[in-house]
Order: structure tokens, then sequence, then C-alpha cells
């Protein structure tokens, strides 16, 4: 599925979208170069998860945890350097705990992700403020969830 | 010898004074609450009621894994901590161990640990004596791939943690016939366990160092920690 | 007084000996400590977030650089959050066991608190009230502290912290990690007026701060000039860059001095060790007839002494923590 974003209201209208359907358990992967979005897009998916304290990003805090509709888990594994690392954060008990994991820079850790999860894939579209968002599937949760996406 | 051993690998949290081979006293308490919460008013709580000081210990015992990661850290760096004040002996044990010592048989001894991912925590043990002896080593593996070593390698074998629980139908319906699951209570680790494996330890092969003792997650299978040997 | 203090919020672990609050006897923070004498030769892995791996170390060698032993210690401080669950459990349990075990109160310390400590330690004459601007990778707040355990949140980043700024547009610079420093230096060469970033105050009302449309401004110039295939002085982008955010944060601190009336304006955390901070702070300072007040850089990052420092004055105003205390990775100053 691939998404056209012009101007952050857009970004914001999808985020908050994709954010009231999620359920526990959700893994979903915010991949894009710097400056892309990805935290701008996270706030979105945070507001539409019913967090009202400001999202901030995660990359020198590693996680940072929220309270909303459900936990929300928001990382940012920009600054690790491997696998190791990851594991270290404690991450398998976020990844199949009780909340929504939100991670940054998944693409980074691509070995060490579940094999069930959405990926959002952010680019840069032809004027500064336009988006180009690949959404990827893996699993059938995050298939009935493109679908409902869709609608 | 009074030695404190505590447990809290699983969501088990659990201490145990044990004197020699006297069991003073043991706390347990399974609760989905954070181990970082309950331990050390727990140690406490057993300590006053015994009124035992932290430095009457002589030797301090802790499960270093596998296990909860969060719980692992806790347990070892809280045990590692209260050897270091007090400059005593530490030992870490297997938590894999401590499960299998609930059972007292002849038969072959599988404590499973959830470990997601359709993988278990596991070992296979007999008792020889004082020891456990592994016919298979600790490790993480599919389901599948236990119930497989069972079936070719073992006559019959008693099932204990709560892993073997959430696997309880697919292990019934592969080797129902030839395995047997412990009895609720025996699936959860205890201090006394802790205690008493790590005095024999102790007394076999001296103290681990408190100042590196970590835990042992076992985050790799045997087969991905060959794989990694080999690249 | 002494406390053992520790600190393990994420990527260090820190031990130190703090005397009444302001004088440390020893501040060991775990990437900068030499742990091959201990070894003598063979050296395990401490890598950054090993933290149960090396925390009873750590605690040794910070008793040993202090000349203390366990029996001088009055109390122990530990960071109870805000950071990383993983991290902060592993500090607090060792603080719960050594507590216990000694028969000792126990501190528990919010890490933002900390930062503001740092400056006790560093200006042993410095006493609230005051307003401070905690400034790292990681935070970014603006609070009115009105006396050692009084403090009001007034501002915060909406989005990226202003370190973290610095470390991206860094980053996009291709300067190496950590980039601010390389910014600081880079700007003091540089034509702050050359290139216009914007200043983002957000509206007039609020403390609050907002870092991720500069960051993005910065990119797209740099993504720009590369593709028309212009010459990029990277001295003008930094001197730009790093104005555009001193302009915002000295703003509003000095605006935030105003309106409570303080006379004192206190800078924390890593972005405090940037040059260029300091000296516009210092000059707005001198006219506007208000101390600043900044710690060494070693005092700046995360580290033990400053939670010894907030967790003294949190003791001596009877707050202790109960054994059972949980790590909170959220604490904020709201709570």
């Amino acid at each position: 599925m691939i998404i056209r974003i012009d101007g952050i209201d857009e970004t914001n209208k999808f985020g908050e979208k994709l954010g009231s359907l999620l359920q526990k358990g959700d893994i979903i992967c915010l991949n894009g170069d710097l400056g892309a979005g990805k935290t701008t897009l996270s706030k979105a998916i945070g507001k539409g998860l019913l967090v009202e304290d400001y999202i901030t990003s995660p990359t020198f805090t590693l996680i940072n945890e929220y309270k909303g509709r459900l936990p929300l888990y928001h990382f940012d594994v920009y600054r690790l350097e491997n696998g190791e690392e990851l594991f270290d954060l404690g991450i398998e008990d976020y990844f199949y705990g009780d909340g929504v994991c939100l991670i940054e820079w998944a693409e980074n850790i691509q070995d060490e992700l579940p094999r069930d999860r959405l990926e959002l894939w952010i680019f840069r579209g032809e004027a500064d403020n336009k988006r180009v968002i690949e959404i990827k599937a893996f699993g059938n949760r995050y298939d009935s969830l493109v679908g409902e996406l869709k609608r | 010898m009074k030695v404190l051993g505590l447990d809290t690998s699983t969501l088990m949290t659990t201490c145990a004074i044990m004197d020699e081979d006297k069991l003073l006293g043991e706390f347990s308490l399974n609760l989905d609450m954070s181990h970082s919460e309950a331990l050390v008013p727990m140690i406490k709580s057993l300590m006053d009621n015994l009124k035992l000081e932290m430095k009457d210990m002589d030797l301090f015992a802790v499960s270093t894994g596998p296990g909860s990661f969060t719980g692992l850290r806790i347990g070892v760096t809280t045990a590692k901590s209260f050897a270091h004040v007090f400059d005593k002996p530490i030992v870490g044990v297997s938590s894999l161990e401590v499960l299998a010592n609930n059972i007292l048989s002849d038969k072959a001894i599988v404590p499973m640990m959830d470990a997601r991912r359709d993988r278990v925590f596991t070992a296979v043990y007999k008792r020889e004596e004082d020891r456990f002896r592994e016919i298979l080593k600790p490790d993480a593996i599919e389901v599948m791939e236990l119930i497989k070593f069972l079936r070719d390698n073992i006559d019959s074998a008693i099932l204990n943690g709560d892993g073997c629980l959430v696997y309880k139908d697919t292990i019934n319906s592969e080797i129902g016939e030839m395995i047997s699951f412990a009895p609720g209570e025996l699936n959860l680790s205890r201090g006394s366990s802790v205690a008493r494996l790590g005095l024999l330890k102790y007394i076999r092969y001296g103290s681990d160092d408190y100042y590196t003792l970590a835990p042992d997650y076992l985050r790799d299978s045997q087969a991905e920690r060959n794989l990694k040997l080999q690249r | 007084m002494l406390t053992l203090a520790i600190e393990s919020s994420c990527d260090e672990t820190s031990c130190g000996v703090i005397k009444d609050g302001r004088e440390v006897l020893s501040n060991i923070i775990s990437s900068q400590i030499d742990i091959h004498r201990r070894f003598g030769g063979v050296v395990p892995e401490i890598a950054s977030r090993k933290h149960v791996e090396s925390i009873n170390l750590i605690i040794q060698e910070a008793l040993d650089e202090a000349k203390v032993g366990f029996n001088d210690i009055d109390f122990i401080s530990v960071t109870q959050g805000p950071g990383l669950v993983g991290a902060l459990l592993v500090g607090l349990s060792a603080a719960k066991s050594i507590a216990y075990g000694l028969n000792i109160p126990l501190v528990g310390v919010n890490h933002i608190e900390g930062h503001v400590c740092a400056n006790y330690i560093e200006h042993k004459d410095l006493k609230p009230p005051f307003v401070c601007l905690i400034v790292s990778g990681g935070h970014t707040y603006l609070i009115d502290v009105e006396d050692y355990n009084s403090y009001t949140l007034y501002g915060r980043t909406r989005d990226d912290a202003a370190g973290e700024a610095f470390d991206k547009v860094a980053r996009a610079m291709g300067l190496p990690y950590p980039g601010g420093p390389f910014i600081d230096s880079l700007a003091s060469k540089g034509n702050k007026e050359k290139i216009e970033f914007p200043r983002v105050f957000l509206d007039d009302k609020t403390y609050d701060f907002s870092f991720s449309g500069l960051k993005t401004a910065v990119l797209n110039y740099l993504n720009g000039a590369k593709q028309r295939g212009e010459e990029i002085v990277l001295e003008d982008v930094a001197a730009g860059f790093q104005q555009a955010v001193l302009d915002v944060l000295v703003e509003k601190s000095f605006r935030l001095s105003r309106e409570l009336g303080r006379d004192k304006i206190v800078i924390a955390g890593g972005v405090a060790a940037n040059k260029g901070l300091r000296e516009m702070m210092e000059t707005r300072g001198i006219k506007n007839n208000i101390g600043i007040f900044y710690p060494s850089p070693r005092l700046c990052t995360d580290n033990a002494a400053m939670i010894g420092s907030a967790g003294y004055y949190n003791y001596i105003n009877g707050k202790t923590s109960p054994l059972d205390l949980k790590v909170m990775p959220n604490l904020s100053f709201l709570d």
C-alpha cells in the first residue's frame, strides 16, 4: 500500500487513524532518512492511541513509555550498533508485552525484529512537505490492519 | 553454613534461608508484580521473622538464568550486592536445575520455561545422587524439537515449569503416553532449591566472583551459538 | 554526611561518594573507568549498558577512590527515573541491597533533578532560587528552582531535545559522533548571519521548545545545496544552526527569569558544555545583572555525583524511600 502525503495535516490524519486501529502486541516499524518525519508520524499515531503526553524523540533516551488506550513503547534504535545492544535493552519483554511498539530506524535491526509486523517506509516527495509512505504488512494481523487503513 | 537463596527468573519471587541441610524459612509469591518491588522487602521480612541479619549469611546463591530478562537482572544484582557489602561468597545456579529440583524421580526430568516465539528454555536431567546429569544441555529450542528429542532418547519423563503448561496440548498429542506433568505446585521455583544447589556448588567448586557474576540469558540457542562460532 | 550514589538510567553506570551534597570524594563513570587495573591484563568487555556486569566493580572503585568503606556511608542515593527500565533496575537493585544490608536509608532521586544539582557541586555557594535550563541529548527543560526540593516545570521540548538536534545536524554535515562539540567549534569560526535558519518560539506565552523544524530546515538546506552543486561552508552552517538554537534557549531562559524575578540562571546537561551557549548567556547576564552558572564538562554528562547531591538535599528534607521503591521510566517534575 502506498500513501502520498501533502503537508503535516495529512500526516496527522493518517497517523491518528493508524493509532486508533492498533491493538495489544502490535509492532510498527518506522523507516526513513533523517528528517523524513518518523517522530512526527509517531506523535500522530500516539494521538490516535489517546496518549496525552508530548511524544518526543527517543533518539537519546532509546525507549520512551507512554500511557494511552494501551501502553505505547516508542523506540529509536538509531544509536544502537548491534543486536546485542538491543537485547540488553530487554526488548523482548516489550515486543511480547502488553502494549504497542513503535520502532524508529527499525531497518537498522532488521534481523532482530519479530516476524510479524507492519513496516512504514517514509520517503520525501517532490516538495519539502510532501512524503510518500510505503506500507508493508508481514503476517495476518497486519494484512487485516492494512485492509482497515484502506477504508 | 547459612545460605540465602533467591530466584527471580520467573514471575515467582522466592527467597529462602538454609542452614546446611535445614530449611529455616522460605517466602514465595507468584505475583504479576515487578520483582523489583517485592524482592528486598520479602528478604527483609524473612530475616526479621527469623531474627537474622544479612551479616549472618555465609553464602549467597542466586539463579542466573535462563528466564526473565528483567527478573534475572534484579535477582543477580541484588545477590551480588549483598555478597559485595559483606565480602562473602556467592554462587550462581541454573534456574532450570532449580526447577528440576522440585521433582524427585528416577525418570528424566524436563524443566521448561516459556521463551516465546514457540521456543522454550529447557534441559533434560537425570538425578544422580546429588547432581543432575545432563541428557540434554540447557538450550533455547522449539517445542517440537524438544518433543522429538524426548521421543528419540527417553523412555519416560516428568515435565514441569510454566513452559510445559503453555504447550501442554501439543506435548500431550505428540508424546502424551511417555510423559507426565508435575502437579501445579511443583511448577514454580523455590528459594530453598537455590540455596541447596548453591551450597553444593560452593562446596564443589568454590565461589563465583561478585564483581563479574552476570545472568546467563541463554539468548541464543545452541545451534545459533555454533553458527556464530563458525563465522 | 556521606552518600554512596548510583546512576544507571541509560548508557552509563556511574557510582560516587559525595560529602554533604557538595564535595565529591569520587565520581566513577563506566565508560571512562580503567578496568584493566582490576583484572590485571585479562580485560572483559564492559560495553555501554552492561550495567549488571559492571556495577559492583564501579561501586568498589568509587569507595576506593574516596578512601572509604561501606561502613562509612550514611545513606544511599540512586536514580529512580526517568530512563530505561532495564538499566534503572540494576542501579536500584544494588542500592536497595546495600541500603538494607547496611541498615541505612535509601533515597530515590529524579535524574533531571540530579542535573540541576550538578551545579551545587560546581558552585559551592550557589543556592536557590534560580531558573534552570536543562539541555542534553535526551532532555530539554526550563524550570524554576524555588528551593532545594521545590521545582516548577515551565517549559519542555515538544519534539527533539536540543542536544539531539546538534547531534543529528552534525551527522547530516558529516561530522563525527558526538557532534555537539564539533558544531560548537566550527560555529566559532563561521558567520552566524550567513544562513538564516528558523528560530522556533512557538506562541508568545509558552516556554516550550521545538527543534525538529530547525533540524529539518538545516537538512533541507544541505540537501538543496548538494543538489544544486553549491559549496557548503560547514562553519557557516554550524554557526547559523547553533545561533538559531541558542537564540531560543537564551531568550526563553531570560524571559522566565524576568517573569519570576530571579537573579540567577543555571544551565545543566550535556549542552551546558557548549561554549557558544555559555558566552551568550554570560554576555546577556552581565547586561541584565543576572548571574549565570554552569558545571564543568564532566558534571554535564550523566554521573553519580550529581545524584549524590540531589540525594543529600532530599535526605536532609526528610525524603527517604522505602525498600519497595519502583523504577519510574517516565518520572518528571510533574510527579
